[in-house]
């Protein structure tokens, strides 16, 4: 694979426009001084396959709605009402995801790895981050796969003309809350208060609120602390989450998506996608896939296999089994109480250092912008980020 | 992959902000009429800081002739000017008045005309009613009519957030329009609704994925 090196952004830069987690330990800059250049027929591909991923994952998800697959996704019983709801109205729109893949590059074919559909991250780094890298080395923005702030703001319309009651020409402008955990740190809040930009850039009235701040009625709907209602609530909070430590909101969640009070971002079916229990389903309805790679519940016969749990994140709780079953290479972490899938190996790109890369391909209506995570081993949260250069 | 990515700067304000504070950087390649200063200070949570505003992109159609081509409600209000040369030029919040002020020296619709008679003008206290011909066309104009209107509720409501029953702060914009709109969003009863969920849960868990 080829790799160019480029000057890094000044810190000053990256802090003042509020990406402050751009400092990873083990002495090394979170953001590469490098960039990783693919030719305009590698970025198609990833192009047309997350698009036609996004359109298997959509089957998918109506086959596990259908059968009532939510024990084999991991997904407690109390979600499903909030699931189906948001799944059979289209105001309900999926606003953004991302999805990991392996390949794409020298030659090795794209295979999903999994799909971040509820709570995505790298959204500062794709959309902003490695486009700074371009204009900092006075490279032209045309060489770069990114659309994706472009596209989460024209999302955000579509959402508006898609509500029942707000969709109209003369409607009054739209209201949404946007919130994480108060103590979850810089990345979240600074990448929850990004989405609240350009959803203020998109014509909504916008505003912030710490999750534990939020007011949930099942009459109310959601509300700030002043008393404002919204009819839209972006959550950096996952739902699995939600359903594990705070059952009593689950349920009202479910009230107010009944009583059609708020629309909830993103969508509480996107639960479907974000399990990795989906790709056991995506491979039994589309066996031999060429972007899939086989999933099963148990280890793979035979095969060098991936060992991960249904909601693990950021690398977390993954072993990796050789063909025997052995344990070549293990990371632990807090996801160790949910299920397991075992997922075929696929090898990634690697550089003369013997970093791996695997891309990451936003969706948000469709693809829109591509970044890269390298690590020598498992990628995880503070595996460095390379941006992209399009080689014309 | 969808390759609509070209004039980035204007398409989000945080864009303009970014390249703004690449100016000055030696690798910099674009001009700019001066330092960006309204997110300089060190502290805080910069996004949490960021206001209300506009942001504005204006072409040269002509020598010396300038027409308004977008304007949109952002958190970052500024200007980028693109000119004949292919040459392009960011200009800062705070540049915004000096540059209108030379206005009286132009002799047809440079930059400082330009913004006064648009929407940022109207914003600053410049003119009380947007010229529709500073706009390209006039589908531009309209929309920004528009603008006007959503950038007023968009304030009201931030203002009744933050506790604000006044004119709106900071000396940049005025606003004689509050109370306009309280009958439409007026404050909703929290008297069954409930907070306080994940108070227990700690500072350990980590949403992103």
């Amino acid at each position: 694979m080829k790799i160019i090196p480029v000057k890094p952004v000044p810190d000053d830069v990256y802090k003042k426009v509020g990406f402050y987690w751009y400092a990873s330990p083990q002495d090394k800059s979170y953001i590469a001084d490098e960039l990783v250049v693919i030719n305009r027929d590698e970025g198609d591909a990833y192009y047309r396959a997350a698009n036609e991923l996004y359109a298997m994952y959509v089957q998918a998800g109506q086959h596990v709605i259908d059968q009532k697959l939510y024990p084999l996704l991991d997904i407690p019983p109390n979600l499903g009402e909030m699931i189906e709801t948001s799944w059979d109205d289209d105001s309900h729109f999926h606003l953004l995801g991302r999805f990991d893949l392996a390949g794409g590059l020298d030659g090795l074919p794209i295979k999903l790895i999994e799909f971040n559909a509820d709570t995505p991250s790298l959204i500062f780094e794709v959309a902003l981050v490695q486009w700074l890298l371009l204009k900092h080395n006075k490279m032209k923005e045309e060489n770069q796969y990114n659309n994706l702030y472009e596209a989460i703001k024209e999302n955000f319309g579509r959402l508006r003309a898609q509500h029942p009651l707000l969709g109209k020409q003369d409607s009054r402008i739209p209201h949404a809350l946007f919130s994480c955990f108060e103590e979850a740190g810089e990345e979240d809040e600074n990448t929850v208060r990004l989405i609240e930009e350009i959803a203020y850039e998109a014509g909504f009235i916008t505003g912030f609120e710490y999750v534990e701040k939020v007011f949930f009625g099942a009459e109310e709907g959601i509300l700030d602390k002043e008393g404002n209602a919204f009819d839209y609530w972006f959550k950096l909070l996952p739902y699995e989450i939600i359903c594990a430590y705070e059952p009593e909101l689950a349920g009202l969640l479910t009230e107010i998506l009944r009583r059609k009070c708020c629309i909830l971002l993103n969508p509480p079916y996107t639960l479907l996608f974000q399990s990795k229990g989906i790709m056991k389903v995506l491979w039994d309805l589309f066996p031999n896939h060429p972007l899939l790679l086989e999933t099963d519940c148990k280890p793979l016969a035979g095969k060098k296999c991936v060992e991960k749990r249904t909601f693990s994140r950021e690398g977390d709780n993954i072993r990796i089994l050789d063909a025997g079953g052995n344990v070549v290479s293990a990371r632990d972490g807090e996801y160790g109480s949910y299920g397991k899938i075992y997922q075929a190996w696929a090898e990634l790109p690697t550089d003369e250092e013997g970093r791996l890369y695997q891309a990451g391909v936003f969706f948000s209506y469709e693809a829109c912008g591509l970044g890269f995570r390298r690590e020598k081993g498992i990628i995880h949260n503070q595996s460095q980020f390379a941006g992209h250069y399009v080689e014309t | 992959m969808n390759n609509k990515i070209t004039g980035r700067i204007i398409i989000g304000g945080i864009f303009f902000l970014a390249n703004s504070l690449l100016i000055g950087c030696e690798s910099a390649d674009d001009v700019t009429l001066g330092r960006p200063g309204a997110y300089s200070d060190e502290g805080g949570n910069v996004m949490a800081q960021r206001q209300n505003g506009v942001m504005t992109m204006i072409e040269e159609v002509s020598s010396g002739d300038f027409r308004i081509v977008k304007e949109y409600p952002s958190k970052v209000t500024g200007v980028v000017v693109k000119k004949l040369d292919g040459t392009q030029e960011t200009i800062p919040e705070e540049k915004i008045p000096s540059i209108m002020d030379q206005s009286k020296n132009e002799k047809s619709m440079g930059v400082g005309s330009v913004l006064t008679a648009g929407l940022v003008g109207y914003m600053m206290g410049r003119n009380s009613s947007m010229s529709p011909y500073v706009y390209k066309d006039d589908s531009l104009y309209q929309q920004s009519l528009m603008n006007r209107q959503l950038l007023y509720k968009q304030q009201e409501e931030d203002d009744k957030r933050r506790g604000y029953t006044g004119y709106w702060s900071g000396g940049r914009y005025y606003s004689n329009y509050h109370g306009r709109y309280n009958d439409q969003f007026g404050r909703a009863s929290t008297g069954s609704a409930k907070s306080g969920f994940f108070s227990r849960l700690g500072s350990s868990f980590r949403s992103l994925g």
